[in-house]
This record gives C-alpha cells, structure tokens and sequence, in this order.
C-alpha cells in the first residue's frame, strides 16, 4: 500500500502540499480531484518519486519512493504531458523499460501494441496528443506495474480509447491487483473508473471516501417554505450550500434523507423534492464550501 | 529502508541509456564525424603537396612555417594552421553541443518528470549520462584518427606518436571538460545558464589570473614570472585548458572531483529547480565575483596605468567603476531579474573590499619584498645565475630549480660577492617612483604571448639563499626592451650589474660551469685548442683544434672515439688542479674568455687574438672549450629562447685557459695524446678531426693542414714567443 504521512511541499512562498495525509490500498483505483493549482500533480510527482517532500514521508510497500530504484522499478507515472525524445518510438523506448524495470512484460507490450491504433516504429514526438499518451500508456502497462500513477490520462483521448483505456486498467486490477491513482478534472470518467475519491483544495485533503460514500452522503434538494426558516435551521440540517431565490432555496445537504427530511418536513414545505448528486455537483459544492468561489466563477 | 541495486542491473542500465543516448544524438555524431575527417584530410592533403618540409607534426601545430612562406604559400600557411587547431576547436564545439543534449534532462520539467519517477538511481543517471558524453566525444574522435591513419599509411609516413599525442590531448579535455559541465549543469536550472556559466568561468577565470599574476610580477621586483608558466593556478578552472595536454595529472583529478561531486549533487538537487534559474547558489556566486573582478581589474589597472587620481585611487576608483554594474548585469542576466540581488550585494562588498586592499599591498610593497636582501650572517649557503654563464640542463627552467640553487655555494666570500651584486642590483632601483600599474600590463603577458616571452624566457640574474633558520630566499630578475618602454632606467640596472667576482670563482664554477655539470647531450662543443708548435722563421705554427666533441652548424656530429671517456679524464684532472691552484693560477684560467666573447665558436677563435693572448699569458699551455645548447641557435641573437621552451639546453660557453701549473690536466691531455711532451697540440690526434686556421686580410681561411711553408706567406708578420718553452 502507499502511506502518505503528513507531508508538505512547498514552491518559494507556494505552499503545493500542504501536511497531506493519505493511506492508498493495493488494488484500489483512487482518483485525485481538485482546484487548478490545488496540488494533484504535485501530490503525484511526490508519490512517483520525482519530487522529494520537504516535511513527512511517503512510504510504498513500507519503503521511501524517493531515489530508491527497487520501489520506482515497481511504479510508473505517466504525468499530464509525457516527454518523448525526439527519436524515441515505442519500440526504442521499450528497449530502454526492458532494463530498467524489473517486471517488463513483453508479450503484454506485443499485445497493446496491437490493440491500440499505433504503429511500433513510428516517432512518437510525431503523433497526436492522444496518440502520445497511448503510447505512454502501452509502455506503463507493459511495465507491469504494482502503482500507476496517472494525471489528466483522459485528456485528449477519444470516447473509444477512453473506453478502452478504462478496460486495460480494470482488468490490471482485477488479475494484478494493480493500485491506480489517477489525477484528473474528468470527474465523470473518475465516477466510473474509482473506488474512492479524493479532494484536493490549496495542498489540502477535502475529503477522502468512497466513491458510494460520497454520492450517497450529500443530496441536491429544493425545497419551497411558507415562512423562511432562520440560518440556525439550516445549519442544524448540515447544509454545506444553499442558493435561494424568493421562498424557493437550493439546499446541498451533508446526509441521507432519513436525517433531514424528517426535520424539513417539520417546516411543512410547500414544495420539497430531494436527488442524488453528481460527482461534479458534489465537488463544486465542497469546493465551495472550502471557500472555491464556484458560483462566482462560473 | 533503500534497496540497492546490484551492479551488474547498472551496467545494464547504463548500456541501455548509452544507447539511447547515442541513437538521440546519431545524426549530430554523423556531422561531427564528417567534419572532423574532411578538416584532417584537407590538412593533410595539403602537407603532403607542399613537400617534405610540411609535415602532420603534432597535427600540424608544429608546422615549418619557415619552409611554408619560403615556398610562397602564405595563404596555405594560414589556411592550414587554421586547419590544424580547427580539429580541437571541433572537437570542443561538439563536446559542448553533446554535453548539453545529454544533461538536459536536469533543465526541462518534462524529462525531469521522466528521468525523476524512472529505476535508477540519480547519481548512477548522472554517472551513466557523464559517461555516454564521453563516448560520445572520443567515438567520432577515433573516427578521424583512424582517417589519418589510414592515409598516413597509405602514404608510407608514420605518425603513430604525433596521432597518439592528439588523441591523448583530445581524450584528456574531453574529459575534463565533460566533467566540468556536468557539475555546472547539476548547479544551474536551466540549459542556457548552465552554458552561459561554463563559458564565463572558462573565459573569466584565466583572465582574472592573469591579472593578478600582472599584478603580482608587476609589483613585485624578482617575483620569478615563470612560476605562472604552464602553471595549474592560470587555468586551475579552464578546462579547456586540458586540450593542451599538460598537467595530466591535475586534469584527472579535477575531472574525477567534478564527477563525485556531481554525482552527490545529484541525490541532492530538487528536480522542481528544472527551468528555474539554479539548482545550486554557490557556482552563480563565484562566477558573480569572478565576472565581477575581471571587469574590476580591467578598468581598476587602466586607470591606474594612466595615473587617474595618481594611481592607486584610480585603481579603486575604476574597479568599483566597473564591477558594480557587471555584478548587477550578470546578476540580471542569470536571475531574469532583480530577485536576491540586494542580499548578495554583500559579495560585491567583499571583493571590493578585498580586491583593493590586495592591490593596494601589492603595491606598496607592504611587506618590502622588493628592497630585501638577506644579511649576512643570516646565511648558510647561496645560488646565483647568470644567463650567459650558467649551465642549464635541458628542459630545465631556472625558476623552478631555484630552490635547488640556495644550497649550492657555501663558500663565505663567494656569498659575499652574491650578496654584493644583490645589494648593487637592489639599490639602483628607485621604487618609490615607479606607477605599478604599468608594469601590470607586460606583465600580464609575459610568458604568455610570443613577443614578450621571448625577452623573458629566464631571468638574466637570479638569487637563492638558505638562511640559517632553513627558509629559503630566492629572486630574479629580468631586463627587457619591454619594460625599458616604461620604466627606462631598468636596463641599465641590469646591464650595469658587475657579476665577473662572482663567476670567476672556484664555488661558482663547481656548481654551474658546463664543464662540470653539463650532461653529454646538452654539450654541442668540447675541444681542447691551443698552438702546434713555436713559430721560427721559416714556419708559423698551427692553431689547432681537437674535437672531443663537436656538433656543426649543419648539425653533423664529430665525435672523437671514446669521447665520453676522454671528456671525463680531461675534466676530472682540471677539476682536481681547480682544487689545488693558487689564487694567481686561478685567475689565470678565465683569461682566455675575453676573447672568446668574441667569437661565437671556439674553434673559430680568431688566431690574432690567440696570439696575442699567448704573448701576454706566456704560462699558458692550451684552452679547454665548452658549449652547450642547440647549435642553431647561436645566431638567432635571442638569449636562451630554447631553453625557455624546454627543447634544448641553455647556450652557455667556457673557456678556460689551462696554464703551466696544472699539472694533472696537463698529463691527461698527454696521456691522450692531445698535448706532446713539448707541450704543444699534436696534430696527430685524432687524425681528420684537427684542423688549422690563419689569418689572411682580416678573413678567415679554413684548410686542411699542407705545409708550414704555404702558410708562412700569409702569416709574415706573425711571431710567437715560445722561448718559455
């Protein structure tokens, strides 16, 4: 598993992480979710080992990532824009994995090669931003790694690709028990793929649950009052967002609807109807609630 | 808990990140290969046309330049010399280029993304990558030696030495200069810096050493100036300077340093520093104050030169001038900005401070090194040199041995005679009125540039003494037409220097004579000379010459047989009558090198001369000759320039008379046969290599000897006075 214990890092004055706390367990698919400049990618550099945290400790398997070869030979990052050399194909790129890492598994990277559109041979740096980062992808999982660690992988991919992308790494973790954690702004690609979530705002973790958990935990509801009910009403229901117009409110409540109906019913509404969320609606009302001006934003 | 990797995993590793090194970099290595054999070829090419003179000779930075204009190919000339250090400058180009690719994965956030989450550890990516840049220069280098090669061999020359010498030379900055740039690249953040930082330290620093070696020989009267000569401290951070392929050892070691250092650099440095203006403060701090002080220096020694403020306070005035601005536009420059400029302004402070107050004891002769002599009574033994005296052996330089020197008279009155000289040296000097600073300009360049070096190769006088509490002493001291542009009186200190007590002396000639102390290769003369007979009416006698050892203008050796054995016997009896004599026979024994000042080459000696020296010292039986160094160079009317240059030994010549009194010489001379009973040269010795001279209308006429007969006409108003004999 990956243990991610209190760390911090910090850019000149920006502080990126800030005291993170994280356990990640083998098997699970995590997505990262968070603000622009909220600190996934950096979370992951430091989970891959590229950057070093200035405070705390990441642990993989119990050991520090951090310029230990025999823990990186069982990971694989794939950051938002791969670097390819200019000469690299993904034939003379594997050639390079094959020593590097311990578990390359060239039958696999035979196999990929022929189930994504990509000719071996041809230079990578001449393809398509999609096309590049299937090439990443083929040499990552040929790797056979215990982590992956992937950010804004969706990004440039076409719905097929996607498809079949999410299909390489399902079925990795279900035979390898492979540990996914993906990085990305596509919540609705993350809804289908993960376990659990994470929010990320300001290198702080918002939130850490399952995907279940979270959906089921905040519901959408409007609700119509003959007379308005005070701040104090609201707060006791646990409402995160409220959005009101006349006597019609926009509710975003922490909860099932066992705890707060019965207390909304007390008000006797004119009107009340509660839905699930989505997880985009769920991560601009945390965000809001942690002071991400959505509304404002948007 | 880190694992490790086994060695042979890293072998792999770095294999593997060679060859994607060298498949990344194929079409650049493609071009440098190319380049490289066409520049030799055309080089070569040439020499071959040009005829035997021209030669590949250390790839052709050797060339017969003389032999080239003489052929009237000027341009060719040119051509070729460009030619010949265009393989270095291509070989440096490419270097530069390769290390650059290779080690910008520390400079770009996108590889360091790669590079960073990849198995390897980062020192062993340093390391590995270090060592890909090598290959990668020295592959296409063996390229186009083997090009010479082949055409060497094809051609039927050999140049398997001059080749090796190339390679060792390219081989060696390649090495050094790698090296240097991987732990500039480790320190800076981005690729254009990490340039920017090796040009300027490789350009700033042996500039700035040399002003301060300007400085310090400026200031400094018997400082030895050749101490800076192919001096480590001149290009202690130039790695360029490796391409010279001297001071191996240093090289090795500074390459090996920059390497351990890099490679722990490497475990240390962030990789977030990629693109960010350095990994590292420390290097932009010292090329900060190094760009800073070249700049300083420059305009600091301008002024002063040109007594702005009087000198020194033109000094400070133009240093702070200068390195101000250049300390903010180098800062501008590497920072992109103003950012952590005040908070290091207190280097700028530092060096300023430093900087002035260095010069300024420099230039006072705060520690009256200029004015020193050492006392008497303080010394335990001395060394003296005179340029037209002493023997030096060959690639030998004077400065270096002074050391050597303080122990070799220990003789009190000789000292004394040293410390007189010193003393007269010293006093002429005017000190107080001399501008330092005009002085830091020669020298600067001493040694450096062909035609100040050629006036400086050694210092016409230098003084070495061991005191009696063990510290050693020592100066020398030059005049030169160059410095006589500026400070007029300096020549004639220097000429005006009475140093005859001195070398006339048993202790100086024990330790410095050829005669004692040259070693067989170095010696191009060694003849013993003297009259055949005593003239009578009817026959005038033979001068005649016979040659122990004999190199001639044309450079044909004559030795005679067992020349070696026959050296040593007549040097062994002189030396031991050198023990013996009195002081009136001592003073006898230098009396004949007036007139051989004369003349070049003793065996040429003017027989007038001879003449008259024989009338006037009638207790003399014969001279023993000596000279040394390269015969050519007897006319080229510069002093001692092969020897600077290490390729031969220093030209000196003795003449010493050897007088009735000299007992053991004169039996050994006739137990060789070289002196008769009658004490006079026998022209059977050595049968074809004595030969005689007269004098006819002030010529000289050389011929093989006939008949006394013939040469009396010639020689009617010759007369010599043997009735001693």
């Amino acid at each position: 598993m990956i243990e991610v214990n209190h760390i911090t890092k910090r850019f000149g004055k920006v502080t990126a992480v800030d005291d993170f706390t994280l356990d990640i367990n083998r098997g699970s698919v995590l997505g990262i979710v968070g603000s622009n400049g909220g600190g996934k990618s950096t979370l992951l550099r430091i989970l891959s080992g590229v950057f070093d945290a200035d405070n705390g400790e990441v642990k993989i398997n119990g050991q520090n990532i951090y310029n230990n070869p025999s823990v990186k030979g069982e990971c694989f990052f794939i950051p938002d824009f791969p670097y390819f050399s200019n000469s690299a194909t993904l034939e003379n790129t594997a050639y390079l994995y094959r020593s590097l890492y311990p578990n390359w598994n060239e039958n696999a990277f035979r196999q990929f090669c022929s189930v994504f559109p990509i000719d071996p041979d041809a230079k990578i740096i001449d393809m398509s931003k999609g096309m590049q980062r299937q090439a990443a992808l083929i040499l990552a999982i040929s790797t056979c790694p215990r982590y992956l660690l992937l950010d804004e992988i969706f990004d440039g991919l076409d719905p097929v690709v996607r498809r079949l992308v999410k299909k390489i790494l399902i079925d990795n973790v279900s035979a390898n028990d492979m540990t996914v954690v993906i990085a990305s702004h596509n919540l609705r690609e993350l809804e289908e793929l993960c376990d659990r979530i994470c929010l990320i705002h300001k290198g702080k973790l918002l939130l850490e649950r399952e995907i279940d958990e979270i959906k089921l935990g905040l519901r959408k509801v409007q609700v119509a009052f003959t007379e308005v009910p005070d701040n104090s009403f609201f707060e006791e229901i646990n409402v995160i967002n409220l959005w009101r117009n006349g006597n019609i409110f926009n509710l975003t409540i922490r909860g099932t609807e066992d705890e707060f109906m019965p207390k909304l019913e007390e008000r006797k509404p004119l009107y009340i109807s509660a839905v699930p969320m989505t997880l985009e609606e769920i991560f601009i009302s945390e965000m809001g609630a942690a002071g991400y001006d959505a509304e404002n934003i948007i | 808990m880190t694992q490790k990797t086994s060695f042979k995993s890293r072998m792999k590793q770095a294999f593997s990140f060679f060859r994607s090194d060298l498949r990344a970099c194929t079409p650049l290595l493609v071009v440098f290969g190319l380049i490289s054999a066409v520049t030799v070829v055309i080089c070569y090419t040439i020499c071959v046309v040009l005829g035997d003179d021209m030669t590949f000779t250390g790839a052709l930075l050797s060339l017969n330049f003389l032999g080239v204009t003489n052929s009237g190919t000027g341009i060719i000339e040119i051509f070729q010399y460009s030619s010949a250090n265009l393989i270095y400058l291509i070989s440096i180009i490419f270097t530069i280029i390769y290390t650059v690719r290779i080690y910008s994965y520390l400079h770009n956030k996108r590889k360091a993304d790669l590079y960073g989450s990849l198995p390897i550890g980062r020192s062993t990516l340093f390391v590995t990558k270090t060592a890909s840049a090598y290959l990668m220069s020295i592959i296409p280098t063996l390229f186009f030696l083997g090009v010479i090669s082949i055409i060497t061999v094809c051609t039927g020359n050999s140049v398997i030495s001059e080749l090796s010498s190339m390679f060792l030379k390219i081989c060696l900055g390649t090495l050094a200069s790698i090296s240097f740039f991987g732990l500039i690249a480790i320190c800076c953040g981005t690729m254009l810096n990490s340039v920017l930082m090796f040009i300027a330290v490789c350009v700033a620093y042996p500039l700035s050493a040399i002003f301060i070696k300007g400085i310090v020989v400026g200031c400094f009267d018997g400082f030895y100036v050749g101490i800076f000569k192919d001096s480590i401290i001149m290009n202690a951070l130039n790695p360029l300077a490796a391409y010279d392929g001297i001071n191996i050892i240093y090289w090795l070691i500074f390459s090996v340093a920059c390497i351990v250092l890099g490679a722990f650099l490497a475990k240390k440095r962030k990789a977030e520093r990629a693109q960010s203006a350095f990994a590292f403060h420390l290097p932009c701090y010292i090329i900060k104050v190094l760009v800073s002080f070249l700049a300083g220096m420059f305009l600091g020694v301008l002024f002063g030169s040109v007594n702005v403020l009087g000198g020194y306070a033109g000094f400070v005035f133009g240093f702070i001038l200068a390195s101000v601005p250049v300390y903010i536009i180098v800062h501008l420059i590497l920072y992109r900005g103003f950012s952590k400029l005040i908070k290091t302004s207190i280097q700028l402070g530092a060096l300023i401070i430093v900087s002035c107050v260095g010069v300024a004891l420099c230039c006072f002769d705060a520690f009256g090194y200029n004015s020193y002599v050492p006392k008497t009574q303080d010394i335990k033994s001395a060394g003296f040199y005179d340029a037209n005296s002493n023997y030096q052996a060959k690639g030998s330089a004077v400065g270096k041995n002074l050391k050597d020197m303080a122990d070799d008279i220990t003789d009190k009155d000789t000292i004394a005679n040293i410390l007189k000289a010193h003393f007269q040296l010293v006093d002429n000097r005017n000190y107080s009125v001399k501008n330092k600073f005009k002085n830091t300009w020669v020298s600067m360049f001493k040694d450096n540039v062909p035609v100040f070096s050629e006036i400086s190769k050694n210092p016409d006088y230098a003084f070495a003494y061991t005191l009696n509490n063990g510290n050693i002493v020592t100066r020398t001291y030059s005049s030169t037409s160059v410095f006589d542009e500026t400070e007029s009186y300096l020549s004639s200190t220097y000429n005006g220097l009475d140093t005859s007590d001195i070398i006339y002396s048993k202790g100086y000639i024990k330790a410095y004579s050829p005669l004692v102390k040259a070693d067989y290769k170095d010696i191009n003369t060694f003849i013993v000379a003297g009259f055949d007979g005593k003239a009578t009416d009817d026959k005038h006698p033979d001068f005649v010459s016979s040659k122990i050892i004999y190199i001639d203008d044309d450079g044909t050796v004559d030795y005679s047989k067992n020349y070696k054995n026959t050296a040593e016997k007549i040097k062994e009896a002189f030396l031991k009558d050198l023990d013996n004599c009195s002081d009136e026979d001592f003073a006898k024994i230098g009396q004949m090198t007036e007139y051989a000042d004369h003349a070049l080459d003793v065996a040429y000696v003017n027989y007038g001369e001879y003449e008259s020296f024989i009338k006037s010292e009638p207790d003399a039986v014969c001279v023993i000759a000596i000279a040394t160094g390269d015969v050519n160079s007897y006319y080229d009317g510069i002093r001692n320039m092969d020897s600077y240059n290490g390729n031969t030994a220093a030209r000196t010549q003795v003449v010493y008379t050897v007088p009735k009194s000299f007992k053991n010489t004169i039996k050994a001379l006739q137990e060789l046969g070289i002196l008769n009973s009658k004490l006079y040269m026998d022209k059977d010795y050595l049968p074809g290599d004595s030969t005689s001279y007269k004098e006819y209308a002030g010529e000289y006429y050389y011929d093989d000897y006939t008949s006394s007969s013939d040469l009396y006409d010639y020689t009617d108003d010759s007369y010599i006075d043997d009735s001693e004999y």
